[in-house]
């Protein structure tokens, strides 16, 4: 450099006008302070990530008890929408009491690997999530209890996959909405041995009937059976009521929900095998009556019983039984009947306009007489039937002596749907429909956020030294050509 | 206390330069004495560490010039060189105090990289390839930096066509 160059000259003049800086005394002391500081500061952040990615998040809100008085079940939203991706679970942030549960495809129902999550519907349209490890639906794998507090479960809807059916036995589990707690109920040693579900909640909400499904073994040379439990859910206790052998287990629609319904007093439970309608006592668990049904009829559904317990409906559909293709299977028409749950003979009973559907299932009557029912159709106004394993459900409310009102009516993606017995009862439809909001998160989502921030953390701390150990291994750039 | 002992002693030999480089870059007393002290206790972290790597200069003095553009400081006001003549009487003619205060008002509006190359370059005297290990860049990112500091230098002073024609120091081959 020479100092001839007006801005070396410059430079220097300029710098000559600074005095030393005047620095503090204890300048060596602040400074190791700040390594401390920060060295410490680095490991707490360190240890509050892998706590974040490592602990096992609290099941429930903090102090999760029960409230003391029961909440009101909430009304069934107008419409549905598809879940966040990122809905928090049910343990997540429990809900409280649900109106509905619903099961679907789509991101937010479908999930990743085919799986289907069962979204849960709480007040004000809040949706929170019942995850599952494969294709569980709403109303067969997933039942609402008639207050909508709980959930109950089957075994794969819960936690883990018929692996553990095998190790641990069958169980069914029931979700608390308001404490976010999950309980286990083991069933006893050969009861479903291929699996377990729940068929219904009982009227009060104390207990469960559940069904044990056995395949025929080739084998064990055995028969299919279904066996039908009442669990109880304060006590655990379970109590064997039923089992029927069934030899048309190879025929059963895998889709078509469960088919039992408690009489409105609890002391009955009609339930329907194969073509075997039986109706036994709940607290003796003697069979009172069991007439078989033809291949077009069926137990009408969790609402067949009539207010006072005297009849039982019968849904009947005239239309293609077997093989059908979808246009056929939605041209079926279904009509009520009633029979004496004593006897078996047929009684009359309020009559209501033919429904046109795949299926339907009654879920209960409101107080005016209305019969809301469940439909599936293949198709929808938006879609035309494809495939005859397409499920779209329409929610109606048929009035005695004719006439229809439309209670709901779920997007294409939504698939099964289940509703509180108590919004059945009470009326509780088109209320609020909110698109769900972007918060709040589902806890996986901190923790893989805390893992991606941990691994950004070690790539800062380790990049440097090895960018600085490069370069000081490097070779010297060669002179220029 | 060796290692406490040794950084005094650098401290003691080097603030004076370093409050100058300073000085220059920020081109206020303050902020440049700020600049020193923020330098030299970022220094004392890490000393024991810098002075057993034989050249604790190359690190402090990127220290200096990292703290300078990292992104806390740009939100600070005030980093203007003065484009004042100094208080203090120097012993050059009239035609040498226009050119200075040309080349400050001029270099109080260059950006701060292109000015901190120019320190490198023309008042710390080092090679391009030593400024691009101090500002964590390229060579020719040095290159095109100080090609167009100056020429921003010569547009706001016409008159100083001569500015950095100087020779100036080339690469150090060993």
């Amino acid at each position: 450099m020479t100092g001839t160059d007006p801005l070396v000259r410059v430079l220097r003049q300029v710098g000559d006008e600074m005095p030393p800086a005047r620095l503090p005394a204890d300048l060596w002391r602040r400074g190791r302070h700040r390594r401390r500081r920060k060295q410490i500061a680095a490991l707490a952040a360190v240890v509050a990530l892998l706590a974040l990615a490592l602990v096992p998040w609290p099941h429930g809100p903090v102090g999760g008890d029960r409230p003391a008085r029961p909440q009101p079940v909430p009304v069934v939203p107008s419409t549905l929408h598809q879940p966040r991706y990122w809905q928090p679970t049910v343990q997540d942030s429990p809900p409280g009491a649900a109106s509905m549960l619903f099961s679907g495809g789509g991101a937010g129902l479908g999930g990743i690997y085919y799986r289907s999550n069962v979204a849960v519907v709480a007040a004000g349209g809040a949706y929170r999530m019942l995850l599952g490890e494969s294709n569980r639906q709403a109303g067969s794998d997933a039942l609402l209890s008639p207050d909508g507090s709980r959930v109950a479960l089957s075994f794969s809807a819960a936690h883990g996959s018929p692996l553990d059916a095998v190790i641990s036995g069958a169980a069914v589990w029931v979700a608390d909405l308001t404490t976010g707690q999950v309980r286990r109920y083991p069933l006893p040693g050969g009861f479903g041995r291929d699996g377990a579900a729940p068929m219904g909640w009982s009227p009060d909400g104390r207990s469960i009937a559940v069904s044990g499904i056995t395949i025929p073994s080739p084998y064990a040379g055995d028969l299919a059976s279904v066996d039908v439990a009442l669990v109880d859910v304060a006590s655990g206790t379970v109590r064997r009521v039923l089992q029927v052998d069934d030899n048309s287990m190879a025929d059963y629609d895998e889709g078509e929900p469960s088919s039992a319904a408690f009489s409105p007093d609890g002391r009955r439970l009609a339930v329907q095998v194969g073509d075997l309608l039986s109706i036994v006592d709940t607290t003796t668990g003697v069979p009172q009556y069991a007439p078989s049904l033809s291949f077009r009829q069926r137990l009408a559904g969790p609402g067949a019983w009539s207010a006072d317990g005297e009849l039982l409906a019968i849904a009947a559909f005239t239309g293609c039984a077997s093989p059908c293709d979808a246009a056929a299977l939605d041209a079926r028409r279904w009509t009520l009947s009633y029979l004496d749950p004593g006897s078996g003979e047929v009684r009359p009973g309020p009559s209501f306009d033919p429904v046109t559907a795949m299926t339907i299932q009654v879920l209960g009557r409101q107080a005016g007489g209305d019969a809301v029912v469940l439909t599936y159709r293949c198709s929808s106004a938006d879609a035309p039937a494809y495939e005859s394993d397409e499920y779209r459900p329409r929610l109606l409310a048929l009035h005695p002596g004719g006439g229809q009102r439309s209670l709901l009516v779920p997007p294409d993606y939504v698939r099964r749907i289940d509703i509180a017995r108590d919004a059945v009862t009470h009326d509780r439809f088109g209320g609020p429909a909110p698109v769900p909001p972007v918060l709040p998160l589902a806890h996986w989502v901190y923790r893989v956020a805390a893992v991606l921030l941990l691994g950004c953390a070690v790539l800062l701390v380790l990049i440097p030294p090895l960018v600085r150990r490069i370069r000081r291994t490097a070779p010297p750039p060669g002179p220029a050509a | 206390l060796d290692t406490q002992e040794s950084f005094h002693d650098y401290v003691r030999a080097r603030t004076a330069r370093l409050s100058r480089v300073a000085y220059l870059l920020t081109g206020d007393h303050h902020l440049a004495e700020d600049l020193v002290q923020q330098t030299l206790l970022r220094v004392a972290e890490r000393w024991k560490r810098i002075s057993g790597s034989g050249d604790p200069d190359a690190y402090v003095r990127r220290v200096l010039y990292t703290q300078h553009v990292s992104w806390w400081r740009r939100a600070r006001p005030g980093l203007e060189l003065r484009a004042q003549p100094p208080d203090r009487p120097v012993p050059d003619p009239a035609a040498d105090i226009l050119t200075s205060l040309m080349i400050r008002r001029a270099l109080s509006r260059l950006g701060k990289r292109q000015r901190s190359v120019l320190i490198l370059r023309y008042f710390e005297d080092l090679t391009e390839a030593q400024t691009a290990e101090v500002l964590n860049c390229s060579v020719g990112t040095v290159k095109s930096q100080a090609r167009d500091g100056l020429a921003r230098l010569r547009q706001l002073a016409p008159e100083l066509a001569e500015l950095g024609s100087g020779p100036v120091t080339t690469e150090v081959t060993s």
